[in-house]
């Protein structure tokens, strides 16, 4: 699993459990002072709750947030369902 | 060793000395508020760091710590010398680890679980609120009371399904649940998978913000509705089958049709069920303790406050609302007191009607509130809840609503300021969104009010049968009256208020309107007049009709008054057509002085009537069918909705500004007024706003120089300057009719209680550099 | 990627079956026989395991030893742990609940029961 940042871009790749929640915590705090930050879950292959509350709290706190829904469809309608992602 | 572990130490070992300093400070004073907080920051600090270089013990440790601090700060737990002796215990343990891990050397799994259930002790006032230890506090039908009405409908379409059965769950886990390594989104997901989504809610009102947060913690919880084919509790329940119960809250169970709308048809927009009310004032009693303003209450407001101070130093703010309950949240208070009394009252009325169903908290049941007399409960009472309240209560508490109302606006003021001006964004959003539920509640209460205010048509309509008997025996003529939608619900005021317009109105229908009965043989008609009163509801108004088979009005006739009475001149009276000339009798001075109401003691003409009318928000109209009758209908708004003006002065003239725009008011010396281009500017706190004079918007001759002026600060940061303020009141705003309603200026006008008009005047286009000139 | 799954118990047979299953439901399973043989394959693991399956009663270090263990490493703190238990052993059960374990399988199972209550475990 990565967290990379690129300027306004947030890249989550592969699995993210709780294990990494600390460290993608300090990422969204550090993306909110961006301006237009956008999230890219694409290559997002694994997901627990604690990831989902952080997104969950940063798109709540953060209007103007894009997110690029993941290609893996379980994934998709999960986050869908969570209100992650706007269907 | 890397970077980021070296980092982390020095953070560390500073972090290690605040702790120690603050928490000695917070032995020697316990109520002071500064060193909590500042404990509690350097361990949560401490805590994401440790958990950032993957140093779990410490993390483990200072969790606990936190945990413990935060229950403090709270006001859940007392700061004894004994947590005090824990805590100290605490820090020096982390110490160690860390030595341990500048050192390379890992910590001793035997001595780390040793240690952790010593500061287990820590846990002594509990956990927070997002799971309880025990049985259920909340039953499903709570949830399901809860619903939204696009929900119920949903769930009630899924309902219907033959052969399919809709199943509840609730799952509000243990916050903890992380650390016994299951994953509660696994079980969602297996859930939801076992039929399908009738609804889904993931409740996020707990989640804090993003800095916050402690991601090892489970911020919330879920609804969903199910379809699936029946029998398949035992596989919902399997689910959860690893879950402690001590810890974790979970309700699954199967609905039944029956019962759902048996829930929820109780629920009549016109009546209240005890069930909302109680979840109204529960929701308000959370609101209330929360917010409480004190230095020990728990988070929202109170840590969106102490965010303010922290980054800005005004203590004067926090002071004020620290320092005694604000009188805002004191609306609150009472307005929810006096609602527990009555429906306290209400409930020992009936005990022993209604009975609880076993392990069924919700108890069906109407609220409806008896007006003058004993007999005020509806026709068909069946089995119904009612309660009395003292109508001096319900006056109380309607102003409280409509104060709450007024109160809670001063919020999005505070909001702006904290972005714009402090530039505390979070703390701000945090205040809108605490706003933004308090705007609600105020709604949904100022919406029961005001439905408490709806009284049956038929609390009037019974004194005529009497007055109609008596007059028209009185005047020798033949009457029967019919009485239609009485049980039509009218706001309680305007019921009043019509009253005696109604008396006038039947009154002028038993004189004028009905002949004699003679007189009706001759013309055909049956000798026994019938005067008909008719109550009903049309949208979203009401109206009240008296129609009379009589003779109806001769526009002849009145012309002909008209002109005598000197309503009118002859040539106007000649170019008005006939179906116009019942208007006149509108017109003032139509009515000879000598009709003088037999209650009030003063004139009552139909001018009168359809000021009173009018006053209200409504109108008065007549169906005119000379020789077989006359409808006079009363058109009435289904509530009164008033607004709050602040009455100022301007010259000879008043004008209203409407309270909601009002910020504060303040006196301004000709020395405090600034130029400042075209307009003035007056410096105020550090700020200059720009003042505009009413005088110079409405056309008036300019102030002379060297007055002193009231200024009204308006919410959106101008001000208007006026000649003097009056009072503040509450009026029924209407709308200017016709051409005048494009006038800019004046968002309506309102009738006083004193028969004179005011016109309101709109702010924003009082401060755009003015609008007439 | 797979999911990595580390199953513990002293029978060969139990191994080999539980393996069997698991593999055929697309985890990737390593075996060890009992407590001190399953921390030294964490310790020597490149990845972390996903999940980890352990009998109650082994040799060396037991059930409830080894999930204390691997509880307070703190690369597995969040990883769930089944255990296997039999009927008669509802006390070492509450014993390994508290000791940190997510839940258990009562043996003997059948391959669906395995992968069933697997699945209420193995995050997403």
């Amino acid at each position: 699993m990565t967290i990379t940042r690129k300027g306004s871009v947030l890249l989550l790749e592969g699995s993210l459990s709780i294990e990494d929640s600390w460290e993608l915590k300090q990422a969204l705090i550090e993306l909110k002072a961006e301006t237009g930050p956008s999230i890219d879950l694409r290559d997002l292959e694994g997901i627990d709750l604690s990831i989902v509350q952080l997104l969950l709290c940063f798109i709540r706190e953060v209007a103007d947030v894009s997110l690029d829904p993941p290609v893996q469809e379980e994934l998709r309608s999960i986050l869908g369902a969570m209100g992650v992602l706007k269907c | 060793m890397d970077e980021l572990l070296a980092g982390f130490l020095e953070e560390a070992e500073g972090l290690l000395e605040n702790l120690d300093r603050a928490a000695l400070v917070l032995e020697r004073e316990p109520g002071n508020g500064d060193a909590i907080r500042d404990l509690f920051r350097s361990a949560h600090t401490l805590k994401g760091a440790a958990g950032l270089v993957g140093a779990a013990e410490i993390s483990e440790v200072t969790h606990l710590l936190e945990e413990a601090l935060e229950n403090v700060l709270a006001g859940r737990m007392p700061f004894t010398s004994n947590l005090a002796d824990l805590l100290f215990q605490g820090f020096d343990y982390v110490r160690e680890l860390v030595a341990l891990l500048a050192s390379g050397m890992q910590a001793d799994p035997a001595r780390h679980v040793e240690v952790l259930a010593a500061l287990g002790a820590l846990r002594g006032a509990g956990h927070n609120t997002v799971s309880n230890v025990g049985p259920q506090e909340d039953s499903g039908n709570d949830y399901l009371s809860r619903l939204s009405a696009d929900a119920r409908a949903e769930i009630l379409k899924a309902s219907e399904r033959e052969g399919m059965s809709v199943y509840q769950v609730v799952l509000k886990f243990d916050p903890e649940i992380f650390y016994t390594g299951q994953d509660p989104l696994v079980i969602v997901c297996e859930i939801l998978r076992l039929g399908d989504v009738v609804s889904f809610v993931c409740h996020s009102e707990s989640l804090p913000s993003l800095e916050e947060l402690d991601p090892e913690r489970v911020w919330v919880w879920f609804e969903i509705y199910l379809l699936a084919p029946p029998g398949m509790l035992s596989e919902l329940r399997e689910t959860v089958e690893f879950l402690d119960p001590a810890s974790n809250q979970i309700l699954i169970c199967e609905l039944k049709k029956e019962d759902l709308t048996s829930l929820w048809a109780g629920e009549r927009p016109l009546s209240y069920d005890t069930g909302i009310l109680k979840e109204i004032l529960r929701q308000q009693k959370i609101y209330i303790e929360q917010n409480k303003g004190r230095a020990t209450a728990a988070p929202s407001l109170e840590r969106v406050l102490s965010l303010i101070t922290g980054a800005v130093g005004e203590q004067d703010i926090l002071d004020r609302r620290l320092g005694e309950p604000d009188p805002d949240w004191r609306c609150f208070n009472e307005a929810v007191n006096m609602l527990e009394a009555a429906l306290a009252g209400g409930e020992r009325m009936s005990a022993g009607a209604g009975s609880e169903k076993a392990g069924v908290a919700f108890t069906p049941g109407n609220v409806a509130v008896s007006g003058h007399s004993p007999s005020g409960a509806s026709p068909d009472t069946g089995g119904r809840k009612f309660i009395r309240i003292e109508e001096s209560q319900l006056e109380r508490l309607f102003e409280l609503s409509g104060e709450l109302t007024v109160a809670k606006n001063s919020i999005p003021y505070l909001v702006r300021k904290l972005e714009v001006y402090w530039g505390i964004p979070e703390a701000a959003r945090e205040l809108k969104e605490k706003y933004q539920l308090l705007e609600q509640i105020s709604r949904e209460l100022q919406d029961m009010v005001m439905g408490l205010r709806l009284i049956p048509a038929s609390q009037i309509f019974r004194r005529f049968p009497r007055f109609v008997r008596d007059v028209s025996k009185d005047l020798g003529k033949k009457v029967r009256l019919l009485i239609e939608g009485e049980e039509t619900r009218i706001d309680k005021t305007v019921l009043e208020r019509v009253y005696e317009p109604l008396l006038h109105i039947v009154r002028n229908s038993l004189d004028h309107g009905l002949e004699p009965p003679e007189e009706r043989s001759a013309a055909g008609k049956d000798p026994e007049g019938t005067l008909a009163m008719r109550a009903g509801q049309d949208g979203h108004t009401v109206f009240i009709e008296v129609e009379d088979d009589g003779r109806g009005i001769d526009p002849v006739r009145v012309k002909e008054n008209a002109v005598e009475k000197g309503v009118i001149t002859p040539d106007k009276a000649s170019l008005i057509p006939d179906d116009e000339a019942v208007q006149l009798i509108f017109e003032p001075g139509f009515s000879t002085k000598k009709e003088v109401s037999e209650l009030s003691g003063r004139g009552v003409g139909m001018d009168v009537v359809r000021d009173t009318v009018e006053s209200l928000g409504g109108s008065v109209q007549l169906k005119n069918s000379p020789g077989t009758g006359l409808t006079v209908r009363l058109e009435l708004p289904l509530t009164v909705a008033t607004t709050r003006v602040l009455v100022v002065r301007c010259g000879d003239s008043r004008y209203g500004i409407p309270m909601e725009d009002v910020q504060e008011v303040v006196r301004a010396g000709s020395d405090d007024l600034h130029g400042l281009g075209k307009r003035e500017g007056l410096y105020l706190r550090g700020r200059v706003v720009a003042v505009t004079h009413l005088r110079n918007v409405l056309g008036y001759e300019p102030a002379t120089g060297g007055d002193s002026h009231s200024v009204v600060i308006l919410r959106s940061g101008s001000g208007v300057a006026v000649d003097a303020l009056e009072r503040e009141v509450e009026i029924l705003l209407k709308p200017l009719p016709g051409d005048m309603g494009n006038i800019e200026l004046y968002t309506g006008a309102s009738i006083l209680s004193d028969g004179s008009i005011l016109l309101v005047l709109n702010p924003r286009s009082l401060v755009s550099g003015g609008v007439m000139q | 990627m797979a999911k990595r799954v580390l199953a513990v118990d002293d029978s060969a047979t139990v191994r080999a079956s539980v393996r069997m299953v698991l593999e055929q439901a697309g985890y990737e399973v390593e075996l060890a026989a009992d407590g001190e043989d399953a921390l030294k394959k964490i310790d020597m693991a490149a990845e972390r395991f996903h999940l980890l399956i352990t009998d109650l009663n082994m040799p060396r270090l037991d059930g409830i030893g080894l999930i204390r263990a691997v509880r307070s490493n703190p690369a597995y703190r969040f990883t769930p742990i089944l255990m296997l238990t039999t009927e008669s052993q509802a006390e070492k059960k509450e014993e390994g609940k508290r000791a940190g374990a997510t839940g258990w399988i009562v043996k003997p199972f059948q391959p669906e029961q395995l992968i069933a209550v697997i699945r209420k475990v193995v995050k997403i």
